[in-house]
């Protein structure tokens, strides 16, 4: 065997293909910080871009009110905005792949309705589960349900067998019953407090810290990195567990581990920011289509698309009414379907 | 002992058993055995439970020598390979990818060069280069089913077995893919196992054919053998007559009694 087999028209367009996809990848990374940028210069307060970017390179260099603005107020919701638009986006992209199912997100089984109980019950009863959980008492309860949830289902899934089926049909259980309990917790709830839950399940970035930051960043570097290492195995599973299974792969306990990680991502995000939806289903689904679903390119552009959406939904929550900013949940599906109609229309008619 | 043994393999599902401590068999490298029997009889079931994709309650499985049938499935695959019957998928992969994949997970050590090299010259055996680049979920059926052949041979293990790996094929395409497999098990010194429904394919390409009936084996040895074997027709429940062509070719006739 020599070179020469590597040297066929057939070699020359897939590694034509290779680039492409990395070029694809350096592209979304760029647009990713271009609007964090514009994301850092909207807001409130009418600041230039130049003057933003002044103060992101030598915060002494300009006047206090700027620095604080810049890098105390709108920098922590900006990269929180790009932090969590990855996670949902890299879990999205795994839900998808482990359930074998485009329609499923990082929230499919039940992790959002949990999350929404278990802040309610914080809002409602001042109940924490984390001791000493202090200001972060809504957050930390909400990981701790989200989390919960997943792990139901993981312990079920040992117990009845990890496939698809029987994970999307134990978490769309869990999810009516998570409803239910959030629906009693509202009904008990006083005006107060009932006002809290709606907004919190509404999702907000304005809650970020750096501390958090730092921690979300931490997690998904961990997450991402054992994906990582799972990435021929979680590619192998888009041919269905006897195929995947017969190259060496075990189909049921990858589905198992892959949960808890995503898991670990989901519950994070909401916990942060509240119910954000829709990132995780387009994120993985424009990747998708823009470098087919081999893990190499397919998870970390899943990241990307998430995070340049949630960018995007991040500034459009600032500017559609000027000195208002909507709660993001609701403004990324607004941001959201337009773009996603507009990709799949467009590929159609390229494909015609 | 080289090859594949495999002895008093029971399969069930709660009470009811689909393989009843089916007899013992040997399939040796280099040679390709068809599985033939009726729907129900059992064969894929027996592939599945010698792939580890099925729990066996009974019985063991050989490998060159080594036993096997209590290996999970990552240890297990480089012993056994296996082509499911289901070879249609939505997987956005070009065929490149897919079998570059299965290589990738089969085998997670080997250098990156030396696979690349492997998917090409898979390719190119498998007549699927000329679709290097195109999504496999784009392909036709026959098309999908070259992939799936060609994930099979990337990284051969010593036993291949096939569930029907023809049935979406062309005359040309059944052909060329049956002497695809005579020729990997020629040169990789593999055992090859093919299910088939096709009795005249089976008399044809194999050097050997087992039959299976209600879960186990009811005849097993040279094709002329087995089909001359009243057990033959009464598996199926036909009345079977072969007979060879002035060619050599073994001619099979099947009618309802």
């Amino acid at each position: 065997m020599s070179d020469a087999a590597l040297a066929s028209p057939a070699q020359t367009r897939i590694a034509a293909a290779e680039r492409r996809r990395g070029l694809v990848l350096a592209g979304a990374a760029l647009a990713v910080v271009a609007l964090v940028l514009v994301d850092l210069g909207t807001g409130p307060g009418n600041i230039p871009l130049a003057d933003v970017v002044r103060a992101l390179i030598d915060r002494d260099a300009v006047e206090i009110r700027l620095g604080v603005i810049v890098w105390d107020i709108r920098l922590p919701v900006a990269l929180q905005a790009a932090l969590l638009g990855a996670m949902l986006g890299i879990a999205g992209a795994q839900m998808q792949t482990i359930l074998d199912n485009p329609l499923a997100d990082p929230f499919t089984l039940g992790v959002s309705s949990a999350a929404g109980v278990g802040a309610s019950v914080a809002i409602v009863t001042g109940l924490s589960l984390i001791p000493g959980a202090g200001p972060f008492l809504v957050s930390a309860n909400a990981f701790v349900f989200a989390f919960g949830a997943a792990l139901l289902v993981f312990f079920f899934s040992v117990v009845r067998g990890a496939t698809s089926e029987t994970m999307i049909l134990f978490g769309i259980a869990l999810m009516f019953a998570f409803n239910a309990l959030l629906a009693m917790l509202q009904y008990r709830a006083s005006e107060t407090q009932l006002v809290q839950i709606v907004f919190w399940m509404m999702g907000s970035l304005q809650r970020a810290t750096p501390e958090r930051l730092m921690a979300g960043v931490a997690i998904l570097a961990a997450v991402g990195g054992l994906m990582w290492r799972r990435r021929w195995a979680l590619t192998a599973m888009r041919f269905g567990d006897d195929r995947a299974a017969s190259l060496g792969v075990d189909p049921r306990r990858l589905r198992l581990e892959t949960l808890l990680l995503i898991a670990l991502l989901s519950a994070t995000a909401v916990s942060y920011a509240g119910v954000i939806g829709f990132i995780g289903l387009v994120g993985p689904h424009i990747a998708r289509l823009a470098v087919g679903e081999d893990q190499r390119w397919f998870a970390p552009l899943s990241a990307l698309c998430g995070a340049a959406l949630l960018s995007a939904a991040s500034i459009a929550a600032k500017s559609i009414s000027p000195g208002v900013i909507y709660p993001i949940g609701i403004v990324t599906a607004l941001v959201g379907v337009p773009v996603f109609l507009s990709i799949v229309a467009g590929r159609r008619s390229v494909a015609r | 002992m080289k090859g594949l043994h495999f002895e008093d393999i029971e399969v069930g599902y709660g009470t009811r058993m689909v393989l009843r401590g089916i007899g013992a068999a040997a399939l040796l490298p280099g040679t390709i055995t068809a599985l033939i029997g009726p729907n129900a009889a059992g064969k894929s079931t027996l592939m599945r439970a010698i792939a580890g994709l099925l729990p066996i309650k009974r019985g063991a499985i050989a490998v060159d020598g080594t036993r096997i049938e209590k290996l999970r499935l990552r240890p297990r695959a480089k012993y056994v390979r296996y082509v499911p019957q289901t070879y249609a998928t939505s997987a956005r992969l070009s065929v490149y990818d897919a079998v570059h994949v299965a290589a990738r997970a089969a085998a997670p050590d080997e250098a990156p060069r030396d696979i690349r090299l492997a998917v090409a010259a898979t390719l190119e055996r498998t007549g699927t280069a000329p679709l290097a680049d195109r999504m496999v979920c784009d392909l036709s059926g026959g098309q999908q089913q070259l992939v799936a052949l060609a994930q099979g041979l990337v990284r051969p293990a010593p036993v291949l077995l096939l569930d029907e790996p023809t049935s979406a094929l062309d005359l040309r395409n059944q052909l060329e893919a049956l002497r695809l497999l005579r020729d990997a098990a020629k040169r990789d010194k593999i055992a090859v196992a093919v299910a088939m429904h096709d009795l005249a394919l089976a008399a044809r390409h194999a050097d050997r054919v087992i039959l299976l009936s209600q879960g186990a084996i009811v005849a097993d040895g040279a094709p002329d053998d087995v089909f001359a074997a009243p057990e033959c027709g009464a598996a199926y429940g036909v009345e079977l007559a072969a007979t060879r062509s002035g060619s050599g070719a073994l001619l099979i006739e099947a009618s309802l009694p």
